[in-house]
This record gives structure tokens, sequence and C-alpha cells, in this order.
């Protein structure tokens, strides 16, 4: 198989991330947090280790500062309703997705007033738009690193600087970005980072997490047990115990520090340069095919590692079909759970091509010719 | 068991982080449940050590801002507040 679809999820996983999942069952089966014996005392370490391989990629000094959660959805919840309360305003781009306009969509039912910013028809969102949706309420700018449906890429450092002089905080949803683009919560004055462990991190499925910047306090998402302060009926102020209730996944924690450590000996640069240079020839080859149309910034450096891109007289959800079905390439087609962002684009649906740290230059050439022979 | 000191926090993370920075400094400290003859409630988690770490464990704790819940020297099986 040829896969072109790690903006959902990347693949295959590095050995070491099976390795380290089978032996955190194996060494570290205990619930962490939970008892005084060693499997439940290894289980706390591996999390912790994994707690610290985070936070050492992006740029925070307080491993306690990294809250795990079961994906970047649920970080963005975190974040979202954690910090937002009725008279609130929140600005947020057309490029979102889902995960972030729907919880916000929420929010404005129960009093909170939003403002949309229009990104570019490329679907990059002008910082100083960023600026002009601002009032003296804006508690909270959520903004994309790169689009999921075309990969363009954000000015965060642009966007983080407006924001330092105003009281909102700055949420990064970094699902695209995160192990493939260079973070730096502090240096991009990022108050909250969302971040999967499946995609560029390349730990397993059910993995992520939420930065919180020190001094930040949110309303937990979750009540329950987190073998901390037990006697107490509220949720410890304690961070990140306050926002992990329930039996963490260790197992997922194990791989995604396995993940990451591959991420950190390739180097993030590396693999964004690799990146960078598939979806340039991705662009170039594809542009030259009579019908394609691509949607997304001409220059591949500010693009993330996508291409999206439409055919005239072609579906994209066929064309998805048949290139699995003839040529067993994996990609993905449709709205892509960011549906305001085709409305910028001008598309209902697209083709989305998106390459990962395993991706090769061979793959590349061959989806090419595959495309190249449906379309012609 | 006499002499020996368990330092206690209120979160398991916490203690991690001490511990951890104490490792890299080439200081090895076993990690607790800490005993219900402590006295403290709730479910918290530790550090075993000898008199002279404490000072360590404790500028560490500081220096991240970490509040320690309870420091206990071991005298005749129980564990009595420092």
């Amino acid at each position: 198989m040829i896969y072109l679809d790690h903006a959902a999820t990347s693949w295959p996983k590095p050995p070491n991330v099976l390795h380290a999942i089978i032996a955190a069952m194996a060494e570290g089966g205990g619930n962490p947090g939970r008892s005084g014996h060693a499997l439940s005392l290894r289980a706390s370490e591996i999390i912790y280790e994994c707690r610290e391989a985070v936070a050492q990629l992006f740029g925070v000094s307080d491993p306690l500062r990294i809250v795990f959660t079961a994906n970047a959805t649920e970080a963005l919840n975190l974040a979202i309703k954690g910090t937002l309360m009725p008279g609130d305003h929140a600005v947020y781009s057309s490029m979102e997705h889902n995960a972030v306009w729907r919880p916000l969509k929420a929010m404005e039912a129960r009093g909170v007033t939003l403002t949309m910013v229009e990104a570019a028809p490329d679907g990059i969102v002008p910082p100083e738009r960023v600026a002009a949706a601002l009032r003296p309420n804006t508690r909270l700018v959520a903004l994309t690193h790169a689009s999921n449906v075309n990969g363009a890429i954000n000015d965060i450092t642009a966007v983080g600087a407006i924001l330092r002089a105003h009281d909102a905080l700055f949420l990064v949803d970094a699902a695209q970005t995160a192990g493939s683009l260079p973070i730096d919560a502090r240096a991009m004055a990022i108050d909250m980072l969302a971040f999967p462990g499946h995609k560029g991190l390349l730990g397993p499925q059910g993995t992520g997490g939420l930065y919180i910047r020190p001094g930040l306090d949110l309303v937990p998402l979750k009540h329950g047990g987190t073998g901390s302060l037990s006697h107490l009926a509220e949720m410890p102020a304690i961070t990140p115990d306050r926002y992990e209730s329930g039996t963490p996944n260790t197992p997922g924690l194990a791989g995604l520090k396995a993940g990451i450590d591959t991420v950190m000996e390739r180097g993030v640069e590396a693999i964004r340069d690799a990146e960078r240079t598939h979806i340039a020839r991705l662009r170039t080859a594809l542009s030259n095919i009579p019908g394609v149309t691509l949607h997304g910034p001409e220059n591949a450096a500010l693009c993330a590692g996508i291409v999206a891109l439409t055919a005239s007289g072609h579906d994209p959800e066929d064309l998805a079909s048949e290139l699995a079905a003839t040529y067993s390439i994996a990609c993905r087609a449709g709205l892509i759970c960011a549906p305001l962002a085709h409305t910028t684009l001008g598309t209902n649906g697209i083709l989305r091509l998106s390459v990962g740290a395993a991706t090769t230059e061979d793959e590349i050439t061959a989806v090419t010719a595959a495309l190249r022979t449906i379309l012609f | 068991m006499t002499g020996e000191i368990l330092v206690a926090f209120n979160s398991l993370n916490q203690v991690h982080r001490v511990r951890r920075k104490l490792m890299a400094d080439g200081l090895y400290l076993d990690l607790v449940r800490v005993p219900k003859s402590t006295g403290l409630p709730g479910c918290g988690y530790g550090v075993r050590l000898s008199r002279d770490e404490l000072a360590p464990v404790r500028a560490v704790a500081e220096s991240f801002g970490i509040v320690i819940a309870g420091s206990f020297i071991a005298r005749s099986g129980d564990w009595t507040p420092l």
C-alpha cells in the first residue's frame, strides 16, 4: 500500500513504538497513581517520561503543564470549554476543524459571542485580520497552526505577538504540525497548545494532549479519580491531575514517547524539509495534469504536508475510491471535517494527499502517475 | 528503617518531577506510597531518603514551586513529622 493519509493518522508506526507499547503492558501493566506496587509505579514513570518528552519537543520547561487527553479533539474541548464563560468573546478562523468550530458553537449557545476571521483564498489567515477581530472582552483566539484541509500554515508567531498586548488567550491547534513543524510554545506566546499523539508524533491512536501555560487555570472537562488528594470532593488544584481523571492510557503514552524519540532523533527540521520537498514535487506534477486545480498556498514553504485538489468532472470521493481500489493508494476525500474551509477555498469537498515521515519519493511518483492515468 | 526520612507530596506527578531532577543530579531516591500512619489524608506518594538528602529534595521542590505535603522520620516503626 502507498499511504498518503498521514493527516488522518501516521502509518506505519516506527517499530520502537510497537515495542514500547508491548513492553509497557508487560512491565508497567499496573494502574498508575493508584497503588504502591512495582507495576503501578513503573506505569507512572512511563507516563512521566512521555510528559517530559512532549515538554522538550514544545519548548516547555515544566512537564507538569502537559495534560494528556485521548486525542486533540478532547484537548481542544478542554481548552475551549475550560476558559470561556457567558459574556466572553472568542475569535476563530474559517479554516478551523470541527474540533474547534463545534465546541465554540456549543459555547455560543451558552452565551459566548464569536467572530470568524475569514482566511485568504489560499487558506492562510492574515494576522492583521485576527487583530481587527479582537474586542475588549475577547477571552480566546483559537487558530489552527496548519489547515487539515489544504495544509496552509498560519503565522503563529505573528498572531502570538499581537496577542501579547491583549488579554485574550491564544489556543493553537497543532493537529497537523506537531512533530513536523518546529513549535516553541513560549517563543510563540502560545497559552494552550492542543496536539494529537498519533499523527506527526508517530504514537498510537488514543493519545494526545494539551499544553497549558503556567498560571492559567481551566475548568476541568472531566471529574473523577486522580489518585491524588482523594479525600476532597473537588478536583485537585494541581496540574496535570486537575484535568486527568480516570485511568490513563499507559501503553499508548509509552508508544507516544517512543514516537517522539523517533521524531527527535530524526529532527523536526529534517522531517519538515522532507515533507516540503514531497509537497513541492506533488504540486508541480499535479498542476501539469489538465483539469486539476490545487487548493492551497503555491509556495510549499507555506504548506504543511498536505495537497488538496479537485479535478473537473470527477468527484473527489470517487477519485479516492479509485486510487484505493485500483492502485492501493490510501488518501482521503470530502469535507475533511472542516466545512467552513470549503467556503474559503471555493470547494465542496477535495481530494487530500498527505505525506508524513515515512513517505518516499517513489510513492510521490506513483500517486502522480496514478492520478494522471485516471484523469487523462 | 529507624532514622529514615519520608518526604510526601500531594501528587505522584510532582514526585516524578522532583525525583527526575534529583536523578539527573546523581541522587537516586526510592519512590513510595505514603503510608496511612503518617496521618496524611488522600493517596499520597513520596520519596524515601536519608537525613543528608533532605536539603536537596526540599530545594528542588521549592525551585519548581512544588509544596511538600509533609516530611516524616521513622522512629520506633512509626512515622513522626519532622
